[in-house]
């Protein structure tokens, strides 16, 4: 957990790529099990990684709800995500001007996510075995 | 002498009346509230009103069928209003990728769009 938010909150510290050209940042993207996709960029971050050459039609794009019900569509482009060791190949999201971070629970389906209130710990393993 | 401005067709006399009284209250001059608006729509113009972007969703559009025939279980690349190139993984497309502003970049038959919640995150406290 993470103090660069106004708050405690679990926070995930993610490498994101450009699967086609290569550019990438590193930051801390909030873990929010509200959120139902895999990962939201902040628009910035969209635009800077070049994801509009490696995006998904819009058609197939899905449309967002925020809490006040809001609908509005969520841009996808194909992205690479670097979380320790491993590495995916994910859809990424974003919407016009947003500044948020999110890995979404998505993004936990391959995995074992543990919030450790004590400890302040948010803990993500790969399961030791898969249960088919 | 006569300040320069410009004179713009088609504007509706009862939008523009409800804008002048509107802008009256606040003090507003019709020239700065249209200066605003102006300003206000190109900060907001989208990315994906570029030529390039519409080229390659429309043809994305007009092929939906074929594509999903031709080359399931394929990655396609659409560029210019084309589809360039198919491959059976991402890397495999870059042989066919040339130099664009805009991409389109698919896994035919991938998993279809729905609606997705963002409201989570949005519930915060100040103060433990």
């Amino acid at each position: 957990m993470d103090d660069e938010f106004e708050y405690k909150a679990p926070v995930i510290r993610v490498r994101v790529s450009n699967p086609i050209t290569k550019s990438q940042t590193t930051y801390e993207a909030l873990f929010d099990t509200g959120y139902d996709g895999v990962i939201l960029l902040a628009w910035s971050t969209y635009l800077e990684l070049g994801l509009r050459k490696c995006e998904l039609p819009r058609k197939l794009w899905s449309t967002g709800v925020s809490v006040t019900g809001e609908e509005f569509p969520l841009r996808a482009a194909h992205a690479q995500v670097e979380l320790g060791e491993r590495r995916m190949l994910v859809v990424a999201e974003t919407y016009r001007d947003n500044s948020r971070r999110l890995i979404g629970r998505g993004f936990t389906e391959d995995y074992v996510a543990t919030l450790d209130g004590p400890r302040k710990e948010l803990r993500i393993v790969a399961p030791a075995c898969r249960v088919l | 002498m006569a300040k320069e401005g410009i004179y713009v067709k088609g504007v509706s006399e009862e939008l523009y009346r409800e804008v002048k009284a509107q802008s009256a209250k606040l003090g507003k001059t019709i020239s700065e509230v249209v200066t605003f608006a102006l300003q206000d729509w190109l900060r907001r113009k989208a990315p994906e009103e570029d030529k390039e972007f519409l080229q390659n969703n429309l043809a994305y559009e007009a092929t939906e069928d074929e594509v999903a025939t031709e080359y399931s279980g394929k990655y396609i690349a659409i560029e210019r209003g084309k589809i360039v190139g198919a491959a059976d993984t991402l890397e495999g497309l870059r042989a066919f990728m040339s130099d664009v502003d805009h991409r389109i970049i698919l896994r035919v038959a991938g998993a279809p769009p729905r609606m997705k919640y963002l409201g989570g995150s949005s519930l915060r406290r100040t103060k433990s």
